[in-house]
């Protein structure tokens, strides 16, 4: 469906040489909407190791500034041999999350630069498989306030935001005989879940009506970014997408009426 | 619209309120069914023990290769070898007569079996197996291989311990009972799964999985491996030997120089597998009672030989020789010095150019002195070690 530029892919590829993680960051969610009844639906894809990672976003402003969302990520890889595999038996990699939140925009005195604030929560389960039937399988809940400054020029849009979140890991099923290195950083995470952590994304888009081309970057930060690593997150998730604004066609059609 | 937002505001504290629980993993090796039935009977460790043997360098960096050990099957050779299920009256296993406090030998002249019928040799310590079983090269079962019983009549692990097993005088199972009664246990279903992923026991697998087990019983922690590792072997004479070892006191260099130059021909200067798969060391004139490796080969030179041993925790293997009769070092010590009788089949190491017995003659400082250096021969680790210990509730 989209083509990733090869640098990106070797940043993604270069930052995670490791398909097995207990967390990959869902992409920030900073919708540009600001009239009332506006919508947008957005798809991105990007790649984590051997790992395809899809995240859907739609959101929908019910009065002016107020935006209601909802943010779905799903990562899945096969891999067999240090390659990618069709193969059942190949060891598997499975995260999905799903949260939903709202927010408010304050606009600056140059209307086009906006500050936007919203919270929301999600939940996620992670599923990683070694191959020889040893799963490890985990779920945890997510609450989060993202701060955000936007810009939504005539083509371009960019965003930088900061989520916040409280990560707590719930229940976990694990097959005792994962890899060693694995089962310590499970280990770890149990120990010192719930984690407070920030989540930094920056989201890069071309706007030509009703479809914004975007680059949508998030990263784990902070100078406990060593300890990310020792937990087997992935610090990164860079993906392509588009956003479609939905309300060009309802517009469109309340025009044509 | 506030139905909506009174329902995510319910959602969100409802998250938030699990938000600042804690983690609860749940860690499990076998299914939740094959635990509990694990639990009721074996105390078997959260994660398996890995029972991977790494030689030390001072025997690795001469080319030697430990025989390999998969966890699966040792973990499940682990509960055979205690297991006294395998045995005609349910009283003996293989640790009966290969106790883990002293390396995995037994401290009677002759062992215990079934009915308690008395064993006809001295019970071999099994403690470092995975030292005196190590292979040059490709040559894992080839004709150097290191052989097992003091006739040497195995020729693997998994041959010795058909051999405990089936022996009259020892466990007196034939190899259906031994299968019977491990398919009638229901701790093995599990066990059997992990290891070869079916519950279709076979001879060969329950024999394959004792051996996975002994071969990874290593000794490698005793004062004379601190000593020896780092240290790159030189050849002197006819045996591999180390220097300096700094940390060995005055008594126990000259002990090992005593050593190296009367007894490592035989026995290896490195700790690693014995130079003589077998010899005679003249402990009687003749040996009609026990030809030993001869009564396997039928060879007249063999007759009277037995298999050479390693010396790894020799300290604590008493009683000595494949009829347990000496007690102590002390009296070991003394056959060599002035006791070594002259067999026809008696080692060439063993006699003079004249072909008599070559005593050693050794003065009391000698001997004490080579105590002193067979005492660094001893690691107290596996002594203790969980993963080589009694799995069974009792």
């Amino acid at each position: 469906m989209f083509r990733i530029p090869a640098f990106i892919f070797l940043l993604c590829i270069g930052a995670t040489s490791c398909a097995h993680y207990n967390y990959t960051p869902a992409l920030l969610n900073t919708p540009y909407l600001t009239g009332k009844n506006e919508s947008t639906i957005s798809g991105y894809m990007g790649e984590v190791g051997f790992s395809g990672i899809f995240d859907f976003q739609a959101a929908y402003n019910p009065v002016k500034d107020v935006t209601v969302f909802a943010n779905f990520m799903r990562l899945k890889g096969r891999y067999q041999n240090g390659a990618l595999s069709d193969d059942p038996a190949a060891e598997l990699a499975f995260h999905r999350y799903l949260d939903a939140g709202a927010g408010y925009k304050l606009h600056l005195e140059d209307q086009r630069f906006m500050i936007g604030l919203y919270a929301g929560a999600g939940k996620g389960v992670v599923k990683n498989d070694y191959g020889s039937k040893h799963v490890s399988n985990l779920d945890f809940n997510k609450l989060y306030i993202q701060p955000s400054f936007l810009f939504k020029g005539e083509v371009l849009r960019a965003a930088i935001g900061c989520r916040a979140s409280q990560l707590a890991f719930g229940r976990g099923s694990i097959d005792i005989a994962v890899p060693y290195k694995d089962y310590v950083s499970l280990k770890l995470l149990e120990q010192n879940s719930p984690l407070l952590m920030f989540e930094t994304g920056i989201n890069i888009g071309l706007y030509f009506e009703p479809i914004t081309w975007s680059l949508n970057v998030v990263r784990i930060t902070g100078s406990d970014i060593d300890e990310y690593q020792d937990y087997r997150f992935d610090t990164d998730n860079v993906s392509i997408g588009i956003n479609l604004d939905l309300h060009y066609f309802y517009k469109k059609k309340s025009k044509k009426n | 619209m506030k139905k909506t937002l009174f329902s995510l505001g319910v959602f969100s504290m409802l998250l938030a309120l699990s938000c600042s629980k804690k983690a609860d993993f749940d860690y499990y090796y076998y299914s939740e069914e094959d635990t509990k039935t694990l639990e009721k009977y074996l105390k078997l460790p959260e994660r398996p023990f890995p029972y991977t043997v790494e030689l030390p360098q001072h025997l690795s960096s001469i080319g030697l290769f430990p025989r390999p050990s998969e966890f699966n099957k040792a973990t499940l050779g682990r509960v055979l070898f205690y297991d006294k299920n395998l045995s005609k009256d349910g009283t003996v296993s293989c640790a009966s007569c290969h106790k883990q406090e002293i390396a995995f030998s037994d401290d009677v002249a002759y062992s215990r079996g079934v009915y308690d019928r008395s064993t006809s040799r001295n019970s071999f310590a099994l403690g470092s197996v995975a030292n005196f079983s190590a292979y040059y090269g490709t040559d894992l079962n080839g004709s150097s291989a290191i052989r097992f019983f003091w006739d040497n009549r195995a020729e693997t692990a998994a041959d010795q311990s058909r051999g405990s097993l089936t022996n009259h005088l020892e466990m007196d199972m034939t190899m259906e009972q031994v299968v019977a009664a491990v398919t009638n246990q229901p701790y093995y279903e599990p066990l059997f799964k992990k290891a070869y992923g079916h519950f279709n026991v076979t001879e060969d697998i329950v024999l394959e999985s004792i051996a996975n087990f002994v071969n990874a019983m290593g000794s490698f922690n005793s004062k004379f491996d601190e000593n020896a590792n780092g240290n790159y072997p030189t050849y002197s004479g006819n045996a591999f030997v180390f220097t300096p070892f700094n940390g060995f006191s005055a008594s126990e260099k000259r002990g090992m120089e005593l050593y190296n130059a009367n007894c490592a021909s035989c026995h290896s200067g490195n700790m690693g597998r014995p130079v003589l798969n077998y010899a005679n060391n003249g402990l009687d004139l003749s040996t009609e009672a026990d030809q030993g490796v001869g009564a396997i080969s039928g060879i007249s030179y063999e007759m009277g030989t037995f298999k050479v041993p390693t010396l790894r925790n020799v300290a604590l293997s008493a009683p000595y020789m494949h009829d347990g009769r000496f007690e102590t070092l002390e009296e070991v010590i003394d056959h060599y010095s002035t006791g070594i009788k002259a067999h026809p089949n008696l080692s060439l190491d063993l006699k003079n150019s004249n072909g008599t017995p070559k005593q050693l003659n050794l003065t009391a400082q000698q001997k004490a002195d080579m105590i002193s250096f067979l005492h660094t021969l001893t690691d107290n680790e596996i002594l203790q070690a969980e993963a080589f210990s009694d799995p069974f509730k009792h």
